[in-house]
């Protein structure tokens, strides 16, 4: 059994970055990587699945650059089994559909019986690169998982998913599946040194796919958003907080 | 003619507000605006209201008992299918999102979720505005597409379409449901915890900062005395130190209160989706770098429990 876990090694934007070539992009080393969180809860998830299966194999794949590799080597330091790394220059980073179909190329190859993704990135927070792989690939998709369980003989998984407003709802669905995973699904863990310093001598393997479908999406310009909304501090004393909030409930009562 | 599809959404039997904003934006891209409503409830929709800047409602019954992203995904493509529009607008939820990328990917339409803004510029194509490299930085984005448009807007930027006085015109389209092999729903559990966090008036939110059970109960009994109703964020709730009724965020409930006081939250994105819209938001937190102040009128960087403490003596 083959279970897929897409990690995206997400680019946060610091305060003081600068934009490059009449603001088409933000200048790339004021950017700060990070393996995306529910991604990694999602792997989390999976090394379970498989513990618990004791026979499956964790794959982590992602999309992007060279630099994309630190991402996957904490993941292999982690606990799975092996990496790919997708590239080519016709994929877009910004358009959910551009790389969830170059992730479909790839993973289709294998046919893993379950293929996990986080609910949404940190950096872009599209919430679609699961449900667009799972129809690009042809497959039935869960979205926004709280609890995920084996059902019964290896064959089905229980699936708790989240609605808005604090609903949930129970499922029971077959393989093959993509699930999209929420953060705080389970604990998160760190690798120890030792492992680090073992995945630093593990492969990655490099995808290439062809005949990708340009994106139809374009960056036309990058801009800070205007902080509508500059924050008044009060004196960091606990009495006139105390009394500032009583202050505001009465008002707003 | 351009034609916007606004597929809206029935919230406790009515036409939701979110849906009036996505209907307040879609006036400012096309010159006329279909409302689409695909879903299980729609027979049970006793007032479906005229909308300042609708042309017509196309409806879809969808049968089912239970939300199921395969089967409101046919359904809003067999609405656009019968509308045939050049842009179509969808709520940004987890119940749109879990199939609108979908529908982009099938039909090869340019796709965007989490719009803050959209509109037409001089030469009449769509832009559209969305957050890129986390929260600080935003990308105004066009389509290479000769195909439509599909984007998912953000909840609360948009002012709601008012109703109107007169019948809408309404067409309803028959729709089988075929629902996904090997996809059992078991069951649906409901928050609990009786409050009603949506038409609170003042909310004070409890962070991972509260730190004990202990110290939840001290807030409690405040929340009593000063007529406020409490709320948390999912970390608290995923402890299991609040029922998840308390819960404010995107898995949470999306509040409007006159007065937001958050405790000791640090502000996940998902959290300051649910909340931004208060009027009033004063934020404490130790952390002076906590995304919350970025979205507060009032701050303090003081310890909650102290706060607290000083709450009570002053009562």
């Amino acid at each position: 059994m083959k279970i897929y876990v897409c990690i995206k090694y997400v680019a946060i934007a610091s305060k003081y970055s600068e934009f490059i070539l009449n603001d088409s992009d933000v200048d790339p080393v004021f950017l700060e990587h990070q393996v995306n969180e529910a991604d990694y809860a999602a792997l989390v998830e999976a090394m379970r699945l498989r513990d618990e299966s004791g026979e499956a194999e964790v794959v982590v794949v992602s999309v992007g650059d060279e630099k994309v590799n630190e991402g996957l080597r904490a993941c292999l330091a982690l606990g799975a089994d092996r990496a790919i790394r997708i590239y080519s220059n016709a994929i877009s980073q910004h358009d959910p559909i551009s790389v969830a179909r170059a992730l479909s190329s790839i993973i289709q190859i294998e046919n893993p019986d379950i293929v996990l993704c986080g609910v949404q990135s940190i950096d872009a927070g599209y919430q679609s690169t699961g449900p667009v792989l799972a129809s690009s690939l042809g497959r039935k998709c869960v979205s926004v998982a709280s609890k995920i369980n084996w059902a019964s003989k290896f064959e089905s998984l229980q699936v708790q998913r989240d609605f808005e407003g604090g609903l949930m709802e129970v499922l029971e669905v077959n393989l093959p599946v993509v699930i999209t995973v929420l953060p705080g699904i389970n604990e998160i863990r760190y690798p120890s040194f030792k492992d680090t310093i073992r995945a630093k001598k593990m492969e990655i393997k490099l995808e290439e796919p062809e005949n990708l479908v340009a994106s139809q999406m374009k960056i036309q310009r990058v801009f800070f958003k205007e902080v509508s909304r500059t924050v008044q501090m009060i004196e960091s004393d606990p009495k006139i907080v105390a009394t500032k909030i009583i202050e505001m409930v009465r008002e707003a009562h | 003619m351009s034609t916007v599809l606004v597929i809206g959404e029935i919230e406790d039997g009515f036409i939701s507000d979110f849906t009036r904003e996505l209907i307040t934006a879609a006036i400012a891209l096309g010159d006329t605006i279909i409302l689409g409503i695909a879903s299980s409830e729609i027979d049970f929709v006793k007032d479906l209201t005229n909308i300042t800047g609708v042309e017509s409602l196309v409806t879809i019954s969808t049968h089912s008992p239970h939300f199921d992203a395969e089967i409101q995904r046919t359904a809003t493509d067999a609405l656009i299918d019968h509308i045939q529009p050049e842009v179509i607008v969808m709520p940004f939820n987890y119940k749109a999102a879990s199939f609108a990328g979908a529908i982009a990917e099938k039909r090869n339409l340019g796709f965007a979720t989490d719009v803050v803004d959209v509109y037409r510029d001089s030469d009449g194509l769509l832009r559209i505005v969305r957050p890129i490299y986390g929260s600080r930085v935003l990308a105004e984005i066009g389509f290479s597409t000769q195909s439509p448009v599909l984007v998912l807007l953000r909840a609360s930027k948009w002012e709601p379409a008012n109703v109107i006085s007169g019948v809408i015109n309404h067409t309803h389209l028959e729709f089988s449901a075929k629902s996904v092999d090997g996809l059992k729903h078991i069951e649906f559990i409901h928050p609990t915890g009786e409050i009603d966090l949506k038409s609170a008036n003042i909310i004070f939110s409890l962070g991972r900062g509260v730190g004990s059970t202990e110290n939840i109960e001290k807030f409690e009994v405040l929340a009593e005395k000063m007529g406020v109703t409490l709320g948390a964020s999912r970390p608290l709730v995923d402890a299991g130190w609040l029922p998840a009724g308390h819960q404010v965020g995107q898995t949470g409930t999306t509040v409007k209160p006159n007065l937001y006081v958050a405790f000791g939250i640090s502000g996940a994105i998902q959290h300051l989706a649910g909340m931004s819209g208060a009027k009033k938001i004063l934020a404490i937190n130790t952390d002076e770098s906590a995304p919350i102040f970025a979205v507060a009128h009032f701050g303090a960087t003081v310890d909650m429990m102290e706060v607290a403490e000083e709450l009570n003596n002053l009562l």
